[in-house]
Formats: C-alpha cells, structure tokens, sequence
C-alpha cells in the first residue's frame, strides 16, 4: 500500500490526476473515509497525509463530496494540524458553501497559535470566505427594489388582506408600499369566522386607505363594536362605498344593522350591492329601496320572524335594484299574500329570490309583471311541501326557476316560458309527471339544466314524445327507485346529456351502465346501490367518462 | 422543419430557434408578423443573454402549449399555489435570476410566465412570519422595538392565526 501512496503521489507531480486518484483508490479501499485509526503497516502521519493526498485528487476530479469526507476526516484525525481546515475550507468554497468555509476558517483560528505560519494565510482566507458569504447574501434581494410597481401588484395581489396587512411589519419601505397601494384596500374581503374577532378600528384604517369606491365583505366575521365601523362609513364622505356585506356576523345580529343604518340615516350614493341582516324586512326593504339610488343587489337575511305586509307598491316602483333576495336565515320570512304584486313592481329586477318562506300563494295566482325578471327562486319554510299555485310570470326573459319544497298546482296555467334552468328540491309534484312539467312550462326544447332533488313525480307509461335536445346536466340526487318503464323514460329523454349526477339516487348497476352509453361525459353515483359487474364494468375503464362513485 | 429564427440579446448572444417558440412571446410575434415572413433575425435588446436562455428554454418546453387565456382574475388567485413541476424546478434560481426572469416575462409579454413567476414569489411570502420574510429577501429590519411592539398591536388580529 505504501507503494501505492508513492506512486500515486509521483502521478500527482506529473499531474497525472486521473491515473492518481485510480491507484490510490484501489489501493486505500478499505480505509474508508470515516475511519480513522491507521492500518498495522502505516503511521497516522502516513494516513493523514495520504487522505490530504486523496481528498486533492478528488477536488481535481471533482468527486466533492467524496473530498469533502476525507477533509472532514483530517481535521478529526489533528485537530491542531491547519492542513486539514484548508483542504475543507477549500471544498467548501468550490460547493459554494460560504458560509460553512468561514466557519472552518474561524474554528481553525481558534486552535491554531498566531505563530504559526498559516496563520496570516489563515485570516485571509477567513476575510475571503465571509465576502463571499455576504455576496451570496446580496444575492438575495427585496422584490420592493427589484421590480416595478405594476408587477408588485400582480404579485401582492395575490395575498390576502390578512397576509398583506402582516407584510407591513416587514420593514419601514414594505409598510409604506403595502399601506400606500390604495388598490389593496378598495377590496376589503375578510372571512375570519365567528371565531375570529375584528376590531372596528382596524377595519377604519384599512377602509381609511382606499381611494376608489369600497368594497366591504365581511361576512362571517365577528366585529367588535360593529357601530363605531357603521358610523365611520355612513358619516365620512370620502369613503365612496359600493358594495356592503356584513352579513352572519354574531355581534351584529344581536344588535340589527339596518336598524341603526335607519337611525343614522346614512347616506351611501354609490352603494350598488348591501347583503345585511334585518330584523325588520319589509321596513328595511323600503328604506333601503328609497335611500339608496344606486342600489342594485339586495340581500336581506331575516334575523327574527318577519311579516311582509306593509310594503306599499307606489314606494317600490322607481327603484333601480336589479337581484333581490330575501332569505330567513335565522328565522322565517312570512310573507304576505299580495307580496307577490307588490314585488312585481320593481320594473328593473332581473332576480328574485325568496328562501324560508311561509306564503299563502294557495288562495291566490300571482302574477310577476316585472318585465326583465330573468331568475325566479321560491324555498318554501315546513317540514311538508306548501302548496302554491303556479305562478304566473311576464317577463319574456325567464330563464331560471326554482321552485323547493312546494306541491304545485298546475291546473290553471297556461303560460310557456323557455327555461334553461328547472331546480325542483323537496318538491312534491304528484300527479305530475316529469315529461308533464316540462311540456306544461314548454321548456323541453330550451332546457340546459334539470336539478331535482327529494322530489316526488309520477313517471308515465308511454314514452315521451320529445327528446330534451338541449339538455346537458341532468341532477338526481336521493330520489327513489326508477323502475325499467319509467328508465327507458328518461334514456329516451336523456339523450343529449353530458353531465349527470345521481348521487344516494336508486338506480342500480344495469341501469347506471345504460346512463353510461347514453354518451354522457361526467357520471356522480356515490352511495348507489351498485352491483358487483356495474364496479367491474367501471374499473375495465369507462373511456371517456369521468366517474366520481 | 420549422422555420428557424436568430434572437439576439443585448450583450449580442445569439440563440437559434423554431419560430413557434419565439411567438410564445406576444411582442416578438407582434413584431414578426410586423416586418413579414422572411424574418430570420430579432434583435431583442434589453433582455441579457443569460435571462434570455433561461426564457427560451421555458418557451421550448411549453412551445405544444394551447394559447394563453387570460383567466378570471378570481379563479387565477384562487389556483394559486398550483405550479407544475416543471415549472417549480425551472424557477429555482437565485432571486436576481428570479426578478430578471419576471420582468423579461412583461417585457416580452409572455403571460403564462409572468404569472408562473409572480406566483413563485407570492409563494415565498405566503405563511411566513415577518422575520422569515426578511431573512428570504435579506431585508433590513429597520423598526425600533417600540415602533415594532406598536404595529403589532394594530394586527393582532392577523397575527393569531
């Protein structure tokens, strides 16, 4: 082995590093880079002379990491010997770790006596490592200096409102940009839970900040003293506030937000969406639709059980509110039998929607004269479907119904309305059938999408004479079994579907594959009774569907 | 074969490549269909060469891409954190490389990348406290403890989180 060293060594002069590093290797092989007592026939100088030997050949056949080891071996061997720190400083600085060869450096220094002679080389070496060190620091930079402020943007713009205002602590330069951007504070949009609380002043300084017309969306969040946020808004004239929801906030429900909004008589000229608890609806409703000229999306969430009686039809007439929903959140809306005309005259709505109701539509037809109506929705309140007659609607644009847990009464409509969108949910709609509805509201050639939830039809005997041509999702969700009759029905109806769902629906194996070669492209069934050749049949691969079961 | 075009960079470095992948740049494409179908050589000052390379290398890798929808900015924000794999490795450089990149992205009007990159930087500053923001960009903290302490009253909110 000796010779080996020897000659290694020799090839080493010649800088013959390959040939070297090939003899030495297998040679020392069984001196591994981790051991570090000497074999019987070398003395520790010879070992550690030979890993220095080694660890050079290595760094110039750039195998670092395997230098890297024997260094590191070297200085474990004599801790004292200042070769061992050099080699491993110098590794080091060849796998760009600075850092890591500064501190081989300093270690050195520290066991090494000034008198030696390395040690001036030693210093140097330090000084040069911690440059390079702080370089590659350098070569870290702060966005804030590196880009222009439209790139900012697209990049800030993507935190949220409670990831920016952290930012602000960054540094004094971070928090002057982040507070200055007015475009972060237009959209304040905080969804905390009511967990979370907010602090009235912190949402002032935010709001504080924009410039253009403000939206607040603070749904869900808990707000503490929510009337000291209220008065800043309706009081302060520079905040030119758009869009308005605080809707679910617990603290504000305890202490009604319309109602104060009322009292203050507020004036927001450019509020054009406000989705707010009330505890009050017909009221609200009406100041709302007098007060605010610009409004054109209303939520109103019932906060305690509302009757709907008083709204007088003259004071709704010259509003331009374009979505209106009313929704018993917390409590029921009643409303009121003649609510229906009334709410027909606001001439420029285009949806309505009413959600937990109790109404007496049963002693009455109503009729919507709002002439641009384009959405309908009506969820009825109860454990039993209530029985309505169906309404009558002029508007020519209807688009979208849904009607929810109602019984309808068909029997004296004899309107056609070309709908896209039909959702039927707890609907009990015996004796009708499916093909019935639809070809009573004259939408089987319109129809885009058929949501029917826990709804009850009858199915027909015969099959239906006319394909739903436009019909591309079909959504049957915990209905009750479909027998062979009524499912060659709906193969027959279905034929241009593309998406269905039929999830906790009883359609059995066979019948889902027959869904399947309908050519649908999208197919949900979770908690189907399937069979045992439909899960096969799945897992042989359903070409281009894509099943979620 | 596919035509051939030469990009030159601002310190004169030449790149040689397939038409397709230097209209992956909105402004080079522009500027070809400009001066007509005998172009075989764009200048494209401005961007260095090494920047440049790293550009093209994206561009080749996603030349089959379909074209650029710009996408609904809500649902753009809301993928946020989704970027492919390729992507990741291809913008792991050092943040100078990282900046340059970003600003030839707008300068060339490649948007895919633009917003690949605007998203690796947000990435690095969503979840972090502030200080591991600072030691990220190697920012100073030039607070005084009491101006510290005082922010961060104001964001309790924010910071229990």
């Amino acid at each position: 082995m000796k010779d080996a060293i020897v000659q290694a060594r020799q090839l080493h002069r010649k800088e013959k590093y390959g040939l070297a590093l090939e003899i030495l290797r297998s040679n020392t092989r069984e001196i591994g880079a981790r051991s570090l007592s000497p074999p019987k026939y070398l003395t520790t100088d010879d070992l550690y002379n030979m890993l220095d030997l080694r660890a050079d050949l290595l760094v110039k056949e750039s195998h670092l990491h395997e230098g890297l080891e024997d260094a590191t071996s070297m200085v474990r061997m004599q801790p004292k010997n200042p070769r061992g720190y050099l080699r491993l400083g110098q590794i080091y600085l060849l796998l760009d770790k600075a850092k890591e060869a500064a501190d081989t450096y300093r270690q050195a220094l520290k066991r090494i006596s000034p008198t030696e002679d390395c040690y001036k080389m030693l210093v140097n070496l330090q000084k040069k490592a911690n440059r390079k060190f702080q370089q590659s620091l350098a070569m870290r930079c702060d966005p804030l200096e590196k880009l222009p402020r439209e790139l900012l943007y697209l990049i800030f713009s993507r935190l949220n409102l409670e990831e920016r205002s952290k930012l602000t602590l960054v540094s004094k330069k971070w928090r002057v940009y982040i507070l200055k951007e007015p475009k972060f504070w237009n959209n304040i949009q905080l969804r905390l839970g009511k967990k979370q609380r907010v602090s009235s002043d912190t949402l002032i300084e935010f709001i504080s900040r924009s410039t253009l017309p403000l939206k607040l969306d603070l749904l869900d969040t808990t707000i503490v003293r929510p009337e000291r946020l209220l008065q800043y808004i309706s009081f302060n004239k520079k905040v030119q506030m758009n869009y308005l929801a605080l809707m679910n906030s617990s603290s504000l429900s305890t202490q009604p937000l319309m109602a104060a909004i009322r009292e203050r008589n507020a004036i927001f000229p450019n509020l054009r969406v406000l989705k707010i608890p009330s505890n009050a609806l017909d009221v609200d409703l009406r100041w709302c639709l007098q007060n605010l000229p610009a409004l054109e999306t209303l939520e109103l969430t019932a906060t305690a059980h509302c009757a709907m009686h008083s709204v007088e039809q003259a004071e709704l007439s010259d509003s331009n509110l374009k979505t209106l929903k009313l929704y018993g959140g917390g409590a029921v809306v009643c409303v009121s039998a003649s609510l229906a005309s009334q709410l027909s005259s606001l001439s420029s709505l285009h949806s309505l929607s009413l959600h937990r109701v109790i109404a007496d539509f049963e002693c009455l037809d109503p009729v919507f004269e709002n002439e641009q109506l384009t959405e309908f929705g009506f969820t009825a309140f109860g454990a039993r479907a209530l029985r309505i007659v169906m309404p009558e609607f002029k508007s020519p644009l209807l688009k979208s119904l849904a009607l929810n847990n109602v019984q309808i009464d068909f029997s004296g409509w004899r309107q056609k309305v070309s709908l896209e969108y039909l959702e039927l949910k707890w609907a009990n709609l015996l004796p009708y059938s499916f093909g019935d509805i639809l070809n009573r509201l004259g939408c089987e050639e319109t129809l885009k999408t058929l949501v029917a939830h826990r709804s009850h039809f009858a199915w027909p005997i015969s099959s239906p004479e006319r394909v739903l041509v436009n019909l591309d999702t079909f959504q049957f969700t915990e209905m009750a079994a479909v027998d062979d009759q009524s499912l060659s029905w709906l193969l027959h109806a279905l034929r241009h579907v593309k998406r269905v769902n039929v999830d906790s629906s009883e359609f059995s194996g066979p019948a889902l594959m027959k869904l399947v070669r309908l050519g649908i492209t999208h197919l949900r069934c979770k908690e189907c009774p399937m069979s045992y050749e439909f899960l096969e049949w799945l897992q042989k691969g359903t070409g281009q569907v894509n099943v979620r079961y | 074969m596919s035509r051939k075009v030469r990009l030159t960079s601002a310190d004169n470095v030449t790149y040689e490549v397939d038409i397709e992948v230097a209209e992956k740049s909105m402004l080079l494409k522009n500027m070809m269909e400009d001066i007509g179908d005998d172009v075989t050589d764009v200048p494209v000052p401005n961007v260095q060469a090494n920047v440049l390379k790293k550009v093209i290398e994206y561009c080749e890798h996603h030349k089959n891409d379909p074209a650029y929808v710009s996408s609904d900015e809500g649902i753009a924000r809301a993928k946020a954190t989704e970027i492919s794999q390729w992507d990741q490795k291809f913008l792991q450089v050092d943040q100078e490389m990282l900046f340059e990149i970003i600003l030839t992205a707008n300068y060339l009007d490649i948007r895919p990348l633009l917003e690949v990159g605007c998203r690796t930087v947000a990435n690095m500053i969503k979840n972090k406290s502030p200080e591991e923001i600072r030691k990220t960009f190697n920012i100073e903290n030039d607070f005084t403890p009491e101006e510290e302490a005082q922010i961060r009253r104001e964001h309790e909110w924010a910071q229990d989180r």
